[in-house]
C-alpha cells in the first residue's frame, strides 16, 4: 500500500538557513514482532501499552521531537486502525506537532526485515535517518552521536550505522527474561565487529573470526543496553534488500552485516551512552525496571510530575507519591512512596499503596492493598483485594477479596469474580487465542460472575514467549526453569511462530487481490523465462525480486513455483515432446527453484508443492498423467522425500474434490511402488537402476 | 550534509525560527514543550523565550483592545507557567507584561480624560501596521542581535538614564485623576514609553516616530504599539541586567578581600570582574559538584566551548576568566566550604529565583555555603536580575525544587548502590534557602543593593496587584 501522503520534506520551512540540509527523519517500527507482551498484545499494539499511564509510542515520539526530528514515518505492524486512530487524535498530528509530518505507512510484514525492505522500496528516504523501535525511552541528547556518524562517514562512505547503547551495569539481562546481547566491539574505534545473542543463564560461546582478534584491543561486553535506536544511512536499506532472509534487526541483520565484513566492508559503529537515560521496553522485566525509575522520578525530563504528555496535572509529593490534582482520594489512605496515581482516580478509605502505578479513570475500593502493581486505565478494583505484582488491564474488573499473585497478568476487560484466587504467574485475558477456545478455567475467574480465559496454558512449555511475557522478577523457581526449557528452544518454534502471526496479520490486513496479482505476474514471468531457456540462478533472483515487491510470503512464491513449473511442462508436452521427457527435462533444470535458499524444507511445505501443481494439472489436459511424470521425477531426482508423497497421498485435501481426486489417480502405482520400495530397498543405487 | 548540526537539537534558537516563521499556536506549542523537557532551562533563558513570545502574541493579537491582550497574554502565560512550574521567571515575566499593558490601558484613558489632541486614525492605523511588520523588518533574531550591537552605545549606563526617566514619569502618573494605581506605577522599573519618556529614550527608541500617540478616538490602535514598546524594553533590559548589576560591584567589594562564591554565574562572573577593574582581592571558588562543576571550571580557566552550551545567549559568549584580570582564584570542593569560610570577608552568590519574603531557589548546595557563611557571620550578597525576582510566596518550598539526572550522583551503572537505597537517588538542582540568611541582594533596579527586609517593596513594585494571582 502506498503511503497516505508523501509530503516533500520539511514542508513547513521551519528550518531558515539551513533548508539545503535534510531534515532529521526518523522511522519508527512500532512492532518487534515479538510476543513478549502477550497476553495484552493480543489485543492492542505493543506500542499503545501503558507505561507510567502513557502510552509507549509516546514516550518515542517525544524523543524524536527532542532530538529535533522532523520527518516521521510510522510502521504500525499488528493493530494498525487502533495506532492510527490513537495518533490521529494525538497532538502529534495536530497542526502544532513537533513534526514537519507523520506519515503512518503500512506493509504486509512478517519481521522487521520485511519492514526494512518495504521501506526501501518506497524510496521516501534520501539521506541518514534514525530507525527505532516504538518503546525507546530515553532523553539523551543524540547530537553528538549524530556529529559523530557524520563525520566518521565523511572520512569513510562503509560506516553505514551508528548503534546507540547505554552502558548499564554488568548483568543486567541475566534476569532470566529475554536474550544477553553481546557485543564485541573495538574501542579505539567505537566499531562493533561482531554480535551474537545468548540466554541467561548459559555459559556463552560465539563463533568469532580469528581475523577480528588482530585487532589490537577488544571489548567483549554484554553490559550494554540496546536501545535499538540506530543512525543509519540509505545503505543499510539495500542491505536489508540485497539480503531478505534477514527477519530480526540484531540477531540476522547485525549478526550477518558484520560476518560479511570481508565481502562488502560495511562497518557497523556504536556509541555509547554513559550518563542520562536509554531504555527500551523491551519485554516485561524492562517495562517493570522502567517503571521503577519512573516511579522514582530517575527520568528527570520525562519524570511524569514534569506532565510532558498532555493536560495532566500530576505533582509529587514530599513523600514521594505522584499523584494527580484530579485524584480522590479517602481517609485514611497510606499511599507509599513510589507511586503514581493517574487523573480522576478515586481511592477508597483504608487502602495501602506501595509503589504501584494506577492509571487513568481508576476505582479502587475499600481496604484494598496494591503492592507493585500496574492497574492500568479504567480498571475497577473492589474492596479488601490483594494485588501483587500484577497488571491488571485496561477496563479489567477485579471483584471484593480477591487475592491476585504475583506476575499475574490480567487482560483488557475481564472481569475477576468476587473472591477468587488468582494464582501467581496466571495469565488471563478476555479472547481466547485460537488454539484453545474451548479450554476456559471457570475455577479461576470464578463462574457465571466472571469473565475471561486462562490464556494458551498448554503452549507455555515449548513456546519462547512465554519465558520473556511474564512479569516475574528474580524468582528461584525460575531460574530453574531457565536450565529445563532451553533444550526446548529451538529455532524452528519460533520461526514457526513467527509464521503462524505473519498469517493472521496477512488476513487483518485482507489485500487478496494483490497476492492474486503477484501469482499471476510471477507464473508469466517465470514461464517466459523458462521458454527463454534461462538458468535457474538468474530465475532464482528474479524470483526473489518479485517476492520482494510483491510482498508475497513464502507460500505463494511455493504456489508460483509449481504453478509456473507445471504449465511449462504441459507446454512442452503440448508441442510434442514426450511427457517424461519434458517433465524430467524441466525439473533438472529447475529443481533449485523449488528447492530454492530461504524456502522451508518441511516436509509440509513440500506436500503443499504438490497439492499445488495437482490443483493447477487438474485444469490441463492428461493431468494425471503428467502429475505422475512430475511426482516420479521428484522423487528420482531427490528434490523431495519419501515422506512428502506418501503424506500427500494420505492428505484429504488431495483427493477431497472429484477432479482432484481423478488427477491423482494415474499416480495411484507409483505411490503404491513408493511404499512397497521403501520397506524393501532403501538404497538410492537401486533407484537409480531402476530410473535408467 | 553540512556540518553545521548545532541547531538541530530544539533549544532557544530554534524557537525563535519558529517563532518567527510559524503561527502563534505552534509557537506556544513548541515552546512549552521546550519548558517541559527541560531544553530551555535557567531562568535567563526562559525569560527571554517567554519575552519573544508574548511580545509575538501582543503583536499578533487582533483588535488590542487593553482587555483582550490582558486576557490573551494570561492565557498564554498561564500555559507557560503550568509547563514551567520550577521557573519562577516565567511567571515574572508574564506579570511584568500584564503590568505593562495595564500602565499603557491608564495613560490611554487618563490621555482620553485629559483630552489629548487626536492624531487621525490613519495615521495610527498605520503605526499598527508597522509594528505588525516589525518581525520581518528587524528580522527573528532581533533580541540577540540587539543584545550584541546595540549594547554598547544603548545601554552605556542605562540605570542612570532610568533613574532620571522615572521622576517626570512619577509626576505625571500622581497628576493623573482617578489614577488607581500611581503608587506602585511611581516605582515602576518600566520606564514607560510615554511621549514624554520617549524622548528621553530615544537611544532605545528605535521606532523613530517621537510623536505623541495619544489618541482620543483611536484607543485601540494606540496601545498595542506601547505595549510592543514596552515588551522590548524587557529584552534589553535582561540582557542589560549584568551590566547594570555589576555597577555596583566596586561599592560591595574592597580591596584585599577575600570572596566565596559558588557553582557557575555569568552574573557573578561579571560583577567580580567589575569589581576587578579597580580593586586586587581574592576569590574563592567552590565548584557545585556534580551539576555544574564543569561549566564552574570552564568559566574559572575561560576555556568556555560555545559548541558545548546549546545556544549560548549573547552576553554569555565573552566572558574572561578572573584570572586574567589579575584576580588570584583557588577553586575548592564543595567539602571544603565551611573550612575556608572563616578566611573569607564576604559570599557572593547567584539565584535562581528570589521571592518577596527574602527567601531564595539556588543551585544546589548553596544552602550549605550560606549556613556556613551564617555560622562565621560572613555577609552574604545574592546578585539577582530584576527577572529573578518573583512575588509568590514560598507556602511549599519543596515543590520549587526541581531534580535532575539522578545518575549523576550514582551513576546507572551502579545499580546495587542505587537500589540499596530505599527511596532512590535524587539530585536536586536546587536549594530553598529560607528568608534572614542573606544580608544584600543586589539587583538592576534603581535602588541597586537593597537589605533582605526591604526586598519585599521591590519585588511588589515590579508587578501590579492584580497580576500577583495568575
Amino acid at each position: 500500500m502506498p503511503p497516505k501522503t508523501s509530503k516533500p520534506a520539511g514542508g513547513k520551512g521551519r528550518s531558515g538557513d539551513d533548508s539545503k540540509e535534510e531534515p532529521l527523519t526518523a522511522v519508527i517500527v512500532a512492532d518487534t514482532f515479538e510476543t513478549r507482551f502477550a497476553p495484552f498484545t493480543l489485543e492492542r499494539p505493543r506500542c499503545l501499552l501503558s507505561l507510567a499511564n502513557t502510552p509507549l509510542i509516546d514516550y518515542t515520539l517525544e524523543y524524536l521531537a527532542s532530538a529535533g526530528v522532523q520527518v516521521v514515518y510510522l510502521y504500525p505492524g499488528a493493530h494498525v486502525e487502533q495506532v492510527e486512530s490513537y495518533l490521529d487524535s494525538s497532538r502529534w498530528k495536530s497542526p502544532n506537532s513537533p513534526f514537519d509530518s507523520l506519515t503512518i505507512l503500512r506493509c504486509m510484514a512478517s519481521s522487521v526485515g520485511d519492514v526494512m525492505r518495504d521501506l526501501d522500496q518506497k524510496h521516501l528516504i534520501a539521506g541518514d535517518f534514525l530507525v527505532v523501535t516504538g518503546d525507546v525511552i530515553s532523553n539523551f541528547p543524540i547530537e553528538p552521536a549524530l556529529r559523530q556518524h557524520k563525520s566518521r562517514r565523511e572520512k569513510d562512505k562503509n560506516a553505514i550505522m551508528t548503534m546507540i547503547l547505554r552502558e548499564a551495569e554488568p548483568g543486567t539481562h541475566d534476569h532470566g527474561g529475554g536474550i544477553v546481547p553481546t557485543f564485541v566491539l573495538d574501542p579505539t574505534k567505537q566499531r562493533c565487529l561482531h554480535y551474537e545473542e545468548s540466554f541467561p543463564g548459559t555459559q556463552f560461546t560465539a563463533h568469532i573470526d580469528p581475523d577480528i582478534l588482530k585487532s589490537p584491543e577488544i571489548d567483549v561486553r554484554q553490559d550494554l543496553i540496546d536501545c535499538r535506536l540506530d543512525i543509519c544511512t540509505p545503505d543499510v536499506l539495500s542491505l536489508w534488500s540485497d539480503n531478505f532472509d534477514n527477519q530480526a534487526p540484531r540477531k540476522d541483520f547485525l549478526f550477518g552485516v558484520l560476518k560479511d565484513y570481508e565481502l562488502n566492508g560495511k562497518t557497523i559503529h556504536t556509541y555509547i551512552v554513559q550518563d542520562h537515560y536509554a531504555s527500551r521496553a523491551a519485554d516485561f522485566w524492562f517495562y517493570n525496571a522502567i517503571s521503577e525509575d519512573f516511579k522514582r522520578g530517575m527520568v528527570t525530563s520525562l519524570a511524569v510530575e514534569n506532565n510532558v504528555f498532555g493536560d495532566t496535572h500530576y505533582d509529587r509529593t514530599q513523600r514521594g507519591h505522584v499523584v494527580d490534582r484530579s485524584v480522590i482520594t479517602a481517609r485514611p489512605t497510606k499511599l507509599g512512596a513510589e507511586s503514581i496515581v493517574g487523573p480522576r482516580s478515586s481511592i477508597g478509605a483504608g487502602c495501602d499503596i506501595k509503589s504501584t502505578v494506577v492509571g487513568q479513570r481508576c476505582h479502587i475500593g475499600k481496604g484494598t492493598v496494591l503492592d507493585g502493581a500496574y492497574v492500568w486505565d479504567d480498571a475497577t478494583i473492589g474492596n479488601n483485594v490483594k494485588i501483587l505484582r500484577a497488571i491488571v488491564g485496561n477496563e479489567a474488573f477485579i471483584g471484593d477479596d480477591c487475592i491476585i499473585g504475583e506476575g499475574a497478568l490480567i487482560s483488557y476487560g475481564v472481569k475477576i469474580a468476587p473472591g477468587t484466587t488468582v494464582p501467581a504467574g496466571a495469565r488471563i485475558c478476555k479472547t481466547q487465542a485460537g488454539s484453545d477456545s474451548g479450554h476456559k478455567n471457570d475455577a479461576l475467574v470464578g463462574g457465571d460472575a466472571g469473565e475471561g480465559h486462562a490464556y494458551a496454558d498448554d503452549d507455555e512449555d515449548d513456546y519462547f514467549g512465554s519465558r520473556v511475557s511474564r512479569l516475574i522478577y528474580e524468582k528461584p523457581e525460575f531460574a530453574d526453569s531457565i536450565s529445563t526449557l532451553d533444550s526446548d528452544l529451538s529455532e524452528d518454534e519460533i520461526s514457526s511462530k513467527g509464521g503462524s502471526r505473519s498469517q493472521s496479520f496477512a488476513t487483518s490486513v485482507s489485500d487478496e487481490d494483490t497476492s492474486d496479482r503477484f501469482q499471476h505476474d510471477t507464473v508469466a514471468i517465470l514461464v517466459q523465462r523458462m521458454q527463454e531457456g534461462k538458468q535457474a540462478d538468474d530465475m532464482l533472483s528474479e524470483l526473489m525480486g518479485l517476492r520482494f515487491s510483491g510482498g508475497a510470503d513464502e507460500t505463494q512464491v511455493r504456489k508460483a513455483v509449481a504453478v509456473a513449473l507445471m504449465k511449462y511442462i504441459h507446454a512442452q508436452i503440448e508441442s510434442g515432446i514426450a511427457p517424461a521427457e519434458a517433465t524430467r527435462r524441466a525439473l533438472t533444470a529447475y529443481n533449485t527453484l523449488i528447492r530454492r535458499k530461504g524456502a522451508t524444507q518441511a516436509t509440509e511445505a513440500q506436500v503443499a508443492f504438490l497439492l499445488d501443481a495437482q490443483r493447477d494439472l487438474t485444469r490441463r489436459k492428461e493431468g494425471g498423467k503428467t502429475l505422475l511424470f512430475v511426482i516420479k521425477d521428484l522423487y528420482d531426482l531427490e528434490i523431495f522425500g519419501e515422506e512428502a508423497f506418501s503424506e500427500w497421498w494420505a492428505d484429504g485435501r488431495s483427493s477431497h474434490d472429484p477432479d482432484m481426486a481423478a488427477v491423482k489417480q494415474q499416480s495411484a502405482p507409483f505411490i503404491e511402488w513408493l511404499e512397497n520400495a521403501e520397506s524393501e530397498s532403501e538404497s538410492e543405487e537401486e533407484d537409480e537402476e531402476e530410473d535408467e | 550534509m553540512a556540518p553545521s548540526t548545532a541547531s538541530l537539537t530544539p533549544g532557544l534558537t530554534t524557537f525563535q525560527k519558529v517563532l518567527s516563521t510559524e503561527p502563534l499556536d505552534s509557537s506556544i506549542a513548541f515552546l512549552v514543550s521546550l519548558l517541559k523537557r527541560r531544553q530551555i532551562k535557567g531562568s535567563k533563558r526562559c525569560a527571554v523565550a517567554t519575552t519573544l513570545l508574548l511580545l509575538r502574541t501582543v503583536e499578533l493579537t487582533k483588535q488590542a483592545d487593553s482587555e483582550r491582550l490582558i486576557q490573551r497574554v494570561s492565557e498564554v502565560g498561564k500555559k507557560l507557567i503550568n509547563a514551567a512550574p520550577h521557573e519562577p521567571a516565567v511567571g515574572n515575566i508574564v506579570r511584568r507584561v500584564l503590568g505593562i499593558i495595564r500602565d499603557e490601558d491608564e495613560d490611554d484613558q487618563a490621555g482620553t480624560r485629559t483630552g489629548d489632541d487626536g492624531t487621525p486614525t490613519s495615521e495610527a492605523g498605520s503605526d499598527s501596521v508597522a509594528s505588525l511588520e516589525q518581525p520581518q523588518s528587524r528580522g527573528g533574531m532581533h533580541p540577540i542581535a540587539n543584545g550584541l550591537s546595540a549594547r554598547p552605545d544603548a545601554s552605556a549606563s542605562p540605570s542612570p538614564q532610568r533613574g532620571t526617566s522615572r521622576p517626570p514619569l512619577m509626576s505625571s502618573h500622581t497628576g493623573v485623576p482617578g489614577g488607581p494605581r500611581a503608587v506602585t506605577s511611581m516605582f515602576s522599573i518600566i520606564s514607560h514609553p510615554t511621549m514624554r519618556s520617549s524622548g528621553v529614550d530615544s537611544p532605545t527608541h528605535r521606532s523613530g516616530s517621537g510623536t505623541p500617540q495619544m489618541t482620543a478616538s483611536g484607543i485601540l490602535s494606540n496601545l498595542r504599539p506601547e505595549v510592543i514598546k514596552g515588551v522590548k524594553e524587557i529584552i534589553d533590559e535582561i540582557n542589560a541586567a549584568d551590566d547594570e548589576i555589576s555597577a555596583a560591584a566596586l561599592e560591595q567589594i574592597h580591596p584585599q578581600e577575600t570572596i566565596i562564591t559558588y557553582s557557575s554565574s555569568l552574573t557573578v562572573q561579571r560583577f567580580l570582574l567589575k569589581a576587578a577593574s579597580k580593586r586586587k582581592f581574592t576569590v574563592v571558588h567552590a565548584e557545585s559538584y556534580p551539576n555544574n562543576h564543569l561549566k564552574t571550571h570552564a568559566l574559572l580557566t575561560g576555556t568556555h566551548d560555545p559548541t558545548e552550551d546549546e545556544d549560548s545567549l549573547p552576553n554569555d559568549s565573552f566572558s574572561k576568566p578572573l584570572t586574567s584580570a589579575g584576580i588570584s582564584v583557588i577553586m575548592i570542593p564543595d567539602s571544603a566550604v565551611f573550612a575556608v569560610m572563616s578566611r573569607a570577608t564576604k559570599v557572593v552568590l547567584d539565584a535562581h529565583a528570589v521571592l518577596t519574603d527574602g527567601s531564595l531557589v539556588a543551585a544546589s548546595g548553596s544552602k550549605a555555603v550560606i549556613k556556613a557563611a551564617r555560622f562565621h557571620r560572613v555577609p552574604v550578597l545574592v546578585v539577582a536580575p530584576t527577572y529573578k525576582l518573583s512575588p509568590s510566596y514560598p507556602y511549599d518550598p519543596y515543590k520549587m525544587i526541581e531534580y535532575g539526572d539522578a545518575g549523576k550522583v550514582v551513576p546507572f551503572q551502579d545499580s546495587e548502590l542505587r537500589m540499596g537505597v530505599e527511596t532512590g537517588v535524587r539530585n536536586p538542582l536546587y536549594d530553598f534557602v529560607e528568608a534572614g540568611d542573606v544580608d544584600l541582594f543586589v539587583t538592576n533596579q534603581v535602588p541597586a543593593v537593597v537589605s533582605a527586609g526591604y526586598l519585599y517593596r521591590v519585588v511588589r513594585e515590579q508587578y501590579h496587584d492584580e497580576d500577583l494571582q495568575l
